[in-house]
C-alpha cells in the first residue's frame, strides 16, 4: 500500500492500518485529508491518526458511471458509499462487504485498504462491513 | 430596501439550437421592452454564465455604452448574486437603473467537477465520491431517518413541480406525471430516482431593476423587492464535494438567508403567498420547506399532503415547474424564480395563475458550496 502511504491517507499503527486526519492545536475541530488550517478557526492543524472503526451515518448508491477523471474498477459495477461516523469526524468512503442496496444507518464498518490501480499501487481505502461487532 | 422591478424577460428553458449569448440577449432585450426602456438608460449591469459565454460581453449586441457591466459566478446562485450586486448598486446611490442578466447551455448529464477547483486531492474524484447526485441522496437519506419522514414524499413532491411544468409554456418538461411513476423510475442514487432530479439545461433570464420611488412613477404595476439576503456557509453544514463532515451539524446558509430576508422585510414565513425554492432534487425542495421556515423540520409531510403547495394550495411552490420541470441553466435559474414570483403578483402567470390576488412572494436560490441568496417580493 505504498501509495496510500505515499498520499498520507493511511498510517500503520501498532500493525492497524488508520486514516490520517487533522486536528487543531486550538480548537480540537478534526478534518480529512489533512489540512494544514482549521476551517473553523485558522489555526494550524497536526496529523493524527483516525479510529479504524466507526458506524455508517448516511449511504446511498452509485448506479451510474461517474464522469472522468473517474478510474475505479472496469466494467463499471454499481457501488454503495456513505459517511461513516468515527466519533470525531465524520468520513466519506466506498463501502463493500454487502450487497450495495442492503446498508442501513448505524451497520457497524471497519477500514480496509482499497484496491489497487494499474500501477498495482492502492490508491484509496474502503469501509468494510463489521458484523461481527454488530450494532451499538 | 428601496428597489423595485419594473421590467421582467424569460427565454424558454430547455434544449434549443442557439447559444447562450443569445438567449442572454433575448432575455435582456424582452425585460428592458416590459419595463418600457430602452438599454442606453441602463446605467449598471450585471450578470452571469457559467458554460454559455461571458456575461459582459452582451455590450457587443446590446449597444456599447460604457455602461458597467459586472460579470458573476457563484455556482448554482449566480443568478442571485447578479440580482445582489444590481440591489446594491442602487441603494448604493450609484446607479438608477440595473439590468440583471443570467444565461447558460449545459452539455447533457450531471456537472463534471475538478477536485482542484474546490481545493480536494484528485483521489477523490478519481475513485467515485465527486459527483453532485450523491451528495443530495446523502443528505436527504439522513434527513428522511432523522425526521421519520416516508420516501415516498419525494416522488409527490416532484409530481407537483412536474404538474405545473405541465402547464407552463416556457418550461423544459411539460408531461404531467403521477407520484407512483416517478417513485418506479429508475433509481440514480438511493432514494432517489431520475425524475425526482432536475438536470443541467438551457435558457435565459432577465430583469430590470431601479428605486421604488422611481418604478413608482414609472409603471402601476411594479413589484418592490423587500428584500434580498445572500449568505455563505458557517462551519459544520453538510454541503456538496465533503471528503469529510463535522459531527455536530449546523444550520445551513439557506437558512441564515431566509431569516435575514424575513427580517428585513418585516415579514414572516406564514405571511407569504407564492414561493420559489431551490428544487435541484426533490430531497432539496423537501429540505428548503423547512429551513425557509415554511414548516418545522419534519413536518413537510402535512404541507405536501394537505395539497398546501399547489397553484390552489395555502402555500403555492414552485408554480412554474421549478427546476425538475425547468432543468437549470446556472446562470439564469435564480432570475427565473424572481421573474415567476414577479408575474404571479403581477397576476400576469396564464394558466398557473395563483388564485386570490397574491400579495407577496418568496424566492430561495442555493449553490454549491454551501451559498443561498434568499428574496421577498410585494406588490
Amino acid at each position: 500500500m505504498s501509495d496510500v502511504v505515499a498520499r498520507g491517507l493511511i498510517v500503520d499503527v501498532d500493525g492497524e492500518e488508520r486514516l490520517v486526519g487533522a486536528r487543531c492545536e486550538q480548537c480540537a475541530t478534526h478534518a480529512f485529508p489533512v489540512q494544514a488550517t482549521c476551517p473553523r478557526c485558522g489555526a494550524p492543524m497536526s496529523a493524527v491518526a483516525l479510529a479504524a472503526a466507526g458506524t455508517l451515518w448516511s449511504w446511498t448508491v452509485q448506479r451510474l458511471e461517474p464522469k472522468p477523471p473517474y478510474r475505479g474498477p472496469q466494467p463499471f459495477e454499481p457501488f454503495a458509499l456513505g459517511y461513516v461516523d468515527l466519533g470525531v469526524v465524520r468520513v466519506e468512503s466506498r463501502l463493500e462487504g454487502k450487497p450495495e442496496s442492503a446498508w442501513q444507518i448505524g451497520d457497524p464498518v471497519r477500514l480496509a485498504a482499497g484496491p489497487a490501480n494499474e500501477a498495482g499501487e492502492i490508491w484509496s481505502y474502503r469501509f468494510v462491513s463489521d458484523a461481527d461487532r454488530g450494532h451499538g | 430596501m428601496s428597489v423595485s422591478i419594473v421590467g421582467v424577460g424569460l427565454h424558454p428553458f430547455g434544449r434549443f439550437d442557439i447559444s447562450g449569448r443569445e438567449m442572454g440577449l433575448v432575455a435582456a432585450r424582452a425585460a428592458l421592452a416590459d419595463a418600457g426602456l430602452s438599454w442606453d438608460e441602463v446605467d449598471f449591469a450585471a450578470g452571469g454564465s457559467r458554460d454559455g459565454g461571458h456575461a459582459d460581453s452582451l455590450v457587443s449586441d446590446l449597444g456599447l455604452t460604457g455602461v458597467p457591466f459586472v460579470s458573476v459566478y457563484n455556482g448554482c446562485g449566480t443568478a442571485g448574486s447578479a440580482v445582489h450586486t444590481c440591489v446594491q448598486a442602487i441603494e448604493a446611490g450609484t446607479a438608477e437603473v440595473a439590468l440583471a442578466v443570467g444565461f447558460d447551455k449545459h452539455a447533457r448529464g450531471a456537472f463534471a467537477s475538478s477536485a482542484a477547483e474546490y481545493g480536494l486531492p484528485d483521489w477523490y474524484a478519481e475513485d467515485g465520491m465527486m459527483v453532485t447526485t450523491q451528495f443530495f441522496a446523502l443528505k436527504i437519506q439522513r434527513y428522511l431517518h432523522d425526521h421519520d419522514l416516508d420516501p415516498l414524499l419525494l416522488a409527490e413532491i416532484a409530481a407537483i413541480a412536474l404538474r405545473n411544468g405541465s402547464i407552463t409554456p416556457h418550461a423544459w418538461r411539460r408531461r404531467a406525471m403521477p407520484a407512483d411513476e416517478i417513485a418506479a423510475a429508475t433509481m440514480v442514487n438511493d432514494p432517489l430516482t431520475s425524475f425526482m432530479f432536475c438536470s443541467p439545461s438551457e435558457g435565459g433570464a432577465a430583469i430590470v431593476l431601479t428605486s421604488t420611488e422611481r418604478a413608482r412613477q414609472m409603471s402601476a404595476r411594479s413589484i418592490e423587492l423587500r428584500a434580498l439576503a445572500f449568505r455563505t456557509r458557517r462551519f459544520g453544514t453538510f454541503e456538496v464535494f465533503s471528503p469529510w463532515l463535522a459531527p455536530d451539524i449546523a444550520a445551513g446558509a439557506t437558512v441564515d438567508a431566509a431569516l435575514a430576508a424575513f427580517e428585513t422585510a418585516g415579514i414572516g414565513p406564514e405571511d407569504i403567498d407564492v414561493a420559489q425554492l431551490q428544487d435541484t432534487e426533490a430531497g432539496a425542495a423537501l429540505m428548503h420547506l423547512a429551513e425557509c421556515g415554511f414548516c418545522a423540520a419534519g413536518d413537510q409531510d402535512r404541507l405536501i399532503r394537505s395539497g398546501a403547495l399547489a397553484i390552489d394550495g395555502t402555500l403555492p411552490v414552485n408554480t412554474d415547474g421549478g427546476l425538475i420541470a425547468n432543468g437549470e441553466p446556472i446562470g439564469a435559474s435564480g432570475l427565473r424564480q424572481i421573474i415567476e414570483c414577479v408575474l404571479q403578483l403581477q397576476g400576469r402567470a396564464g394558466d398557473r395563475q395563483v388564485p386570490g390576488e397574491p400579495r407577496t412572494a418568496f424566492t430561495q436560490v442555493y449553490g454549491a458550496p454551501g451559498i443561498s441568496v434568499c428574496s421577498v417580493l410585494a406588490r
